[in-house]
């Protein structure tokens, strides 16, 4: 048996050498393929619309004053967090778990990717949901709406935002935790992750920003599911009357602060 | 008359203003390097092509959201691994990946004999049949590092984890090679 560390060394001199050497198949040209995809889209950019939260003549209802204090926490790792006043959410930071992290920044362009559930209406989302939805309600033809039975007591109901181009925009998620099952967010710490504790309708938010995080609940079967959630990696959330809000897509807290203030809070 | 070739910030500044001649440059600059991590994902030369093109088409989108001055390559390249990865899980099967050594003599090797030759090749092209045989996480870091020539932060960037977990991960994938080599020698 060799000893490792020379037995290392060895392969990777000769990783070293191979590298260069390496044949991969041939590169096709992607450069013109790339432009008229670019270029379609540009055309479709200048008939969008403005974002839902920012349409003239959207009413907005401001139920109490929303009090901005940032926390502005430094990244360190931390045993864990616990996120009072959030129900159902704990924050929990790894040490040094390097699993899968999702890559940073950039959305998906299916939805599928991101395990919403079900595609329904609007007024099955109203109906399968066991709890008053606060989501946004916006007259808007293009906002698509899913509902998974699995997640919270009474289900799940997202609304996806669309945006020209293959990102989905925005996603507003919200869901009725019990406080018999708990909700763990797992960071993976890392210089990119930062939380800021926003207050957001009179009570705590949590603003986490940079790198995408992993998802982990437990489901309305006892089971623990993890997900990867692969937007823009913000996401604003809290609680109200027993229910969990999530923002994501935002790209700065404020942008997410005001589309939280559209929906009333 | 052109003057030097744009810096990729330059380019990316032109491009985050609309300019898609701009963007075709980087494209065109990056292009091998997206191909071939988009190949060490999916193992398929056509999914490769998809990947690597759509990822393109979405880093231009996602322009207003890079951070100006941030590197351009490994952030796009982490788009396009992620796009490879997706199109993989929809899937049943991975191709199987297939690395080949150059042909003609191996770089850095000071006028061997062609024995020597000879076994450098057979030898390499084991290692690059292991290599292939990895899992994802194992091959990726090792391809990476060594294959596409990126640097411990840049890999970092373009897997999505932590600059100090790429030594370990390395750590790790070296040794399972190993251990991979060493069975099949003694089989």
């Amino acid at each position: 048996m060799s000893r490792e560390p020379a037995g290392e060394a060895r392969l990777v001199a000769l990783l070293e050498s191979l590298g260069p050497n390496v044949s991969f198949p041939d590169t096709p040209d992607l450069s013109s393929a790339v432009r008229a995809s670019i270029s379609d889209e540009r055309s479709d950019e200048r008939s969008a619309r403005a974002p839902w939260f920012a349409r003239p003549g959207f009413v907005v209802l401001v139920l109490g004053v929303v009090v901005v204090s940032l926390i502005a926490i430094a990244p360190a790792r931390r045993a864990i967090a616990d996120l009072l006043g959030v129900v159902g959410i704990r924050l929990e930071f790894l040490e040094g778990d390097d699993s899968a992290v999702p890559s940073p920044t950039i959305t998906t362009s299916d939805p599928a990717d991101l395990d919403l559930g079900r595609r329904v209406t609007r007024e099955e989302a109203r109906d399968s949901a066991g709890f008053v939805l606060r989501g946004p309600d916006a007259r808007d033809e293009e906002a698509e709406i899913y509902f998974d039975p699995d997640i919270g007591e009474n289900g799940m109901v997202s609304t996806l935002f669309p945006t020209p181009g293959p990102a989905p925009g925005y996603l507003v998620t919200e869901f009725e935790a019990s406080v018999a099952q708990e909700f763990v967010k797992k960071i993976v710490p890392s210089e990119d992750v930062a939380v800021d504790y926003p207050t957001v309708g009179g009570g705590q938010g949590y603003w986490l920003s940079g790198a995408p995080h992993l998802f982990t609940y437990v489901d309305a079967s006892g089971r623990m599911q993890t997900e990867s959630i692969r937007l823009a990696g913000n996401v604003l959330l809290w609680s109200s009357g027993g229910i969990t809000y999530r923002i994501e897509g935002a790209a700065t807290l404020q942008e997410a602060l005001r589309m939280a203030e559209a929906m009333g809070f | 008359m052109e003057g030097r070739p744009l810096e990729d910030a330059e380019l990316v500044e032109l491009a985050k203003n609309g300019d898609v001649t701009a963007y075709g440059t980087l494209v065109r600059r990056y292009q091998d390097l997206a191909f071939r991590t988009a190949y060490l994902v999916a193992g398929s030369t056509g999914e490769a092509e998809d990947a690597a093109q759509e990822a393109f088409v979405k880093a231009y989108n996602a322009l207003d959201r890079f951070r100006s001055g941030a590197p351009f390559k490994p952030w796009v390249l982490a788009i396009v691994a992620n796009e490879a990865r997706t199109r993989l899980r929809s899937r049943s099967r991975r191709e199987s990946l297939a690395l080949k050594v150059a042909e003609g003599r191996l770089e850095g090797d000071a006028a061997p004999s062609p024995e020597q030759a000879a076994l450098a090749r057979t030898e390499g092209q084991r290692v690059l049949d292991e290599v292939a045989r990895l899992g994802e996480k194992d091959r990726l870091v090792i391809g990476c590092r060594f294959f596409l020539e990126l640097d411990e932060r840049e890999t970092a960037t373009a897997l999505g984890i932590r600059p100090g977990t790429v030594k370990s991960r390395l750590s790790r994938a070296l040794a399972r090679l190993r251990v991979a080599l060493d069975a099949e020698v003694r089989s």
